[in-house]
């Protein structure tokens, strides 16, 4: 069971992705989320995504390191990234009307999930997962939001410019094991 | 300010005035900061020369710090110096202040959400524009100058403006503009503060800094906000 | 009991400040005031040499038989002069209040060119309130 996470600036370009496989017993497979998700994507642009993934997966190989990863699930870099992407929109549309910054599960594609966490400053942290762990996120999201806050801080890094910081990519794959 | 090697110049100096230049030393003022302020530098680990990494030092830790205001009227005094040497104009400084201030804007609002949010158990983005205003006068006012604005109104002949008064800005509050460049306020640093604030949230803005003096505030200072065009659209639509 | 005027003389001798209060002097020309900045920045620096203890920080106070002048030697050579009548114990304050003011209103005016003439608005108001 993989997590993938996207900071995205205001602009929407990333400045940091991050791809966690979780060591935790994975359950996707009999997740009811996960079998309900397919009959979502009736729409014919998310067919031809679906082919694609499909198509892509098909040549690549399989990593992971505990969590089973499925054939033609998606697990494509390429995928991954388009899935983030296409779920802008849908954060965008509820962060105009919610004041909250924790938007729980604001988009589904295939077995993904997209949770997204948007700051005051407009910076969105996006979060595709597979199963259901809502407490575990939103602690991860804000661990992540206090280390972009602290990496706000130092003077050397501009605001908006992809993080490059060693201490906090190694932070967040720190936080991400303990609660994903 | 008891120097311990006197200046060669100074050999006038002797021990014996040593003593009575203690008294001489403006510390007594208040506009000193007291030795015993924190300093926002302390180390968190006791070894002398390793500083810490800043992704471990605690964001509440310097919360309530205080910076000295003497050190801060220095800095900003070179800061303006050093930009003054570089533009070509009025206008060119002011933008360059405000700029400057944009940049601190973008932290201060993350800082500030965090320290009042973080803790809640469903933390919350200002979305409606009068909410944020507000908390700009009181929230980030508080945060970056230690007392909330003092006023805040509404153009009674622009529906898009809205300003932000300060009786006595503590930034310029030891500046004097000389009278050719009258039209210059040093508070487009403030101004540049506010535009990142708005504009983090969502509500993009011109902001801009004049000097509006009254008989009892000689450097009472107006922060001008003009809102774009789609954020009155949107708080319009917002409002059914 | 009267104040009379207020000279700040920087480190190499030159008037950058002159106020006077009152009537009470005379009207002096700028060059005449010059001259006499630079004349008492040299006798003050012979005064300081004069101590037959050791090194002296030159004089406090130059008496004639109507007024004085308190001299405030701050550690950066700057001296503030304070022209007043024979009896003014409130001079000593009066001259660190000034230096505050100095500090305040002069050294963090980034307008302020260090050792040149003073022309802050603000130091002139504050002046004037404190001494006026």
């Amino acid at each position: 069971m993989s997590h993938h996470l996207f900071l995205l600036s205001p602009s929407d370009t990333p400045l940091y992705s991050l791809t966690h496989y979780s060591s935790k017993p994975s359950q996707s497979t009999s997740s009811p989320l996960a079998s309900n998700l397919p009959s979502w994507s009736t729409s014919a642009f998310a067919g031809t995504l679906t082919a694609l993934s499909g198509a892509s997966s098909a040549s690549q190989t399989q990593h992971g390191q505990g969590g089973t990863v499925k054939i033609g699930g998606g697990q494509d870099r390429h995928v991954i990234q388009m899935i983030a992407n296409a779920s802008l929109d849908a954060i965008e549309e509820v962060m105009r009307k919610e004041s909250v910054m924790y938007l729980k599960s604001v988009d589904k594609f295939n077995e993904w999930t997209v949770s997204a966490f948007v700051t005051p400053g407009n910076m969105k942290f996006v979060l595709l997962h597979e199963s259901r762990n809502d407490d575990g996120i939103k602690a991860f999201f804000n661990d992540v939001w206090e280390l972009y806050v602290k990496t706000m801080l130092n003077p050397f890094h501009t605001a908006h410019t992809p993080i490059r910081s060693p201490v906090f990519d190694a932070r967040v794959r720190a936080s991400a094991k303990k609660h994903l | 300010m008891s120097y311990p090697q006197p200046h060669p110049r100074f050999s006038v100096l002797s021990n014996s005035s040593l003593s009575s230049a203690e008294h001489l030393s403006p510390a007594s003022s208040s506009r000193f900061s007291l030795p015993s302020a924190p300093s926002i530098n302390t180390a968190t680990t006791p070894k002398p020369g390793v500083r810490p990494n800043i992704y471990d030092r605690p964001l509440n830790k310097t919360r309530n710090a205080e910076v000295s205001a003497a050190a801060f009227a220095f800095m900003f005094s070179e800061i303006v110096q050093y930009t003054q040497k570089r533009v070509s104009g009025i206008n060119d400084l002011e933008r360059r202040l405000n700029t400057l201030g944009y940049r601190i804007g973008t932290r201060v609002l993350e800082l500030m959400a965090w320290r009042n949010e973080s803790a809640a158990k469903a933390p919350k983005r200002e979305t409606r524009f009068l909410p944020a205003l507000m908390s700009i006068h009181t929230h980030v006012w508080r945060a970056v100058f230690g007392k909330p604005a003092d006023a805040i109104e509404k153009s009674v002949e622009n529906a898009d403006e809205y300003m932000i008064i300060d009786n006595d800005p503590p930034i310029t509050r030891n500046i004097s503009v000389p009278r050719d460049m009258s039209s210059l306020s040093c508070s487009s640093f403030t101004a540049g503060i506010v535009e990142a604030v708005l504009d983090g949230l969502g509500f993009s803005a011109r902001v801009t800094a004049h000097n509006t003096p009254n008989d009892q505030y000689p450097n009472r200072t107006t922060i001008l906000i003009k809102l774009e065009k789609s954020v009155l659209e949107r708080e319009e639509a917002l409002k059914t | 009991m009267a104040i009379f005027g207020l000279w700040v003389i920087n480190k190499a001798g030159g008037l950058v400040y002159e106020r006077s209060f009152g009537d009470g002097l005379p009207h002096l020309t700028s060059n005449e005031y010059l001259v006499l900045a630079g004349t008492l920045h040299g006798i003050h620096a012979i005064t300081s040499r004069l101590s037959p203890t050791g090194s002296s920080s030159g004089a406090h106070v130059i008496s004639g038989e109507t007024f004085k002048m308190n001299i405030l030697l701050t550690a950066t050579g700057t001296k503030f002069v304070l022209l007043t009548s024979l009896v003014e114990p409130t001079a000593d304050s009066m001259l660190q209040k000034v230096y505050e003011i100095y500090a305040d209103a002069v050294m963090k005016n980034p307008f302020h060119t260090p050792e040149m003439p003073i022309r802050s608005e603000a130091f002139d108001t504050r002046i004037t309130t404190l001494l006026g």
